[in-house]
């Protein structure tokens, strides 16, 4: 498999921005919309929250732990039910599965395993 | 009529790949660079007289942004996604059962019901392709 330069570094980009800065932009967003257009606005939170570093601290505080608490609640729980759901929709991987399974029960016909061959070749290609 | 719903699934599938993979990252900076300079930079006396105008200031954030993201994209891809797709593996009964069936079917231990079983349900999901 041959990828050329540029597509290599547009998808260590996308995985840089996507997987890391993506949070920085949006909690800056966040933090920015919600003070300057809530907090500033209302007397009640002003009063609470003075500063915009404050609020950008204490929101930082609350929303860490609770995304991670979070994340592992849906790794313990919830990821099992996705890679189900996502595998019992996934055709090609069953068929690739079945053909092997076939081919060890000599199931298989000669025809089926070559055109199940020259499919994974062309997926190979690339 | 297959046909033409299959299409339109295919079509939705590209929208939503050119919305999330692409056009969100523009949306997303464009978003940032106005929300920072209204509510951040403008009106900040110490700010603006580093940047003046939102155009420097959105040549600034690209500038520095692209290679950040790049660097960190590539530590990503060599450190982090093996950790990602170990989590992943190990919360995935459905690819552990295909693995582990054609394993005692190999060994000989699988039993011609379980096979069978096995068989149907790769079958029925082999049947949702178009």
């Amino acid at each position: 498999m041959k990828e050329g330069w540029g597509r290599r570094r547009w998808w260590e980009f996308r995985q840089g921005h996507t997987v890391y800065l993506i949070f920085l932009l949006t909690f800056v967003n966040f933090i920015l919309i919600a003070y300057r257009l809530l907090i500033e606005r209302v007397t009640f939170f002003k009063d609470l929250v003075p500063e915009l570093w404050i609020f950008a601290l204490m929101f930082i505080l609350v929303y860490v732990p609770a995304a991670i608490l979070i994340g592992y609640w849906h790794r313990r729980t919830q990821l099992r039910v996705e890679t189900t759901i996502i595998n019992q929709q996934n055709p090609v991987l069953a068929r690739m599965i079945r053909t092997l399974l076939d081919v060890q029960t000599g199931v298989a016909s000669k025809e089926e395993i070559k055109e199940f061959r020259d499919m994974l070749k062309k997926i190979e290609k690339k | 009529m297959i046909f033409q719903k299959r299409t339109i699934r295919e079509f939705w599938w590209a929208g939503r790949m050119g919305h999330s993979i692409y056009l969100t990252i523009f949306l997303g900076f464009i978003n940032f660079i106005l929300i920072v300079y209204n509510f951040l930079i403008e009106g900040n006396e110490i700010l603006e007289n580093f940047i003046s105008e939102i155009w420097v200031f959105s040549i600034i954030f690209l500038a520095l942004y692209i290679p950040v993201s790049i660097l960190i994209g590539r530590w990503h891809s060599n450190t982090q996604i093996h950790v990602d797709m170990e989590l992943k593996m190990f919360e995935d009964p459905i690819l552990a059962r295909m693995i582990r069936t054609l394993l005692d079917v190999q060994t000989g231990i699988a039993s011609e019901e379980e096979i069978n079983e096995f068989r149907n349900m790769l079958e029925k999901i082999e049947r949702k392709s178009g």
